[in-house]
């Protein structure tokens, strides 16, 4: 399973800079992968690939954002959001695949 | 030091929210609260059966009163137990226990019409159906936990 590399300096420069985005991830769903009050750093520009952590548009809830992690992607880019944490995740088992329009970007590091 | 130096740098960006949760209480889910209003019915149904009616005139305001609350107790728990059963069924149990419970979704299906039976009828056959059914849900709810809980009755 892929983990996130601690966020560099570099890295922390590009988000200063606004190349890349900082998620707080708020709850257990991703646990224990990422704790809850954890930041992610996010790129927008990523290509997306089966295992990645993802930032997605919630499908039903206006304005909110999940971290989940891409579980498989199907022929017509449909993604199938999962939490690592499966007991305690509201995830595409619920409210399906997502499309590409809902994925906003891929966590590329974290910083504790 | 490396480390609250990023820190520090991380903080002047601006924060965004992503949430890894699930929709209720995460993990605050009991059968006990339908077990209870289960319990509930059955004892209304058995209260129901054992009325007597009185013969004189000026008991039967005060049995009209009783059969009256017992009646809207009865529907009042078993539709509380219904709703309970239902959050279970779709927020807590997930497509991997249907592989592991595949009696499942006929429970809670069969819960939820027991719950609809018990409203309608006075049957104390149905209410102790209810029951076994309940039981069943705490034991495939305890054990994808993981946890030995025994099944009590208050």
């Amino acid at each position: 399973m892929k983990t996130l590399p601690e966020a560099s300096f570099y890295q922390i420069g590009l988000v200063l800079l606004g190349y890349l985005h900082k998620y707080v991830c708020e709850g257990p769903s991703m646990n224990p992968t990422l704790e809850d009050g954890e930041v992610v750093l996010v790129d927008k520009n990523a290509r997306i690939e089966i295992g990645d952590i993802v930032v997605a548009r919630h499908p039903f809830e206006i304005g909110t954002e999940v971290v989940k992690r891409v579980e498989r992607i199907n022929d017509r880019e449909h993604y199938f959001l999962v939490g690592d944490n499966p007991q305690f995740s509201t995830d595409s088992r619920d409210y399906g695949a997502v499309t590409k329009e809902y994925i906003i970007g891929k966590a590329v590091a974290r910083s504790f | 030091m490396i480390k609250k130096v990023k820190k520090v740098l991380l903080d002047l960006a601006p924060t965004n929210i992503a949430k890894a949760h699930c929709d209720g209480p995460c993990g605050v889910y009991d059968p006990a609260s339908t077990r209870i209003a289960a319990e509930a019915v059955l004892s209304m149904t058995k209260k129901i059966l054992d009325l007597k009616k009185p013969e004189d005139e000026a008991g039967q305001a005060a049995y009209a009163n009783t059969l009256a609350r017992y009646i809207s107790i009865k529907e009042e728990q078993a539709q509380e137990a219904k709703d309970e059963a239902l959050i279970l069924w779709t927020d807590y149990f997930k497509p991997e226990h249907l592989e592991k419970y595949p009696d499942l979704t006929n429970v809670f299906w069969k819960t939820a019409k027991l719950c609809s039976a018990c409203k309608q009828e006075v049957s104390l056959e149905h209410a102790e159906e209810l029951m076994d059914h309940v039981k069943r849900i705490h034991e495939m709810f305890w054990d994808s936990k993981g946890r030995d809980v025994e099944w009590y009755t208050t």
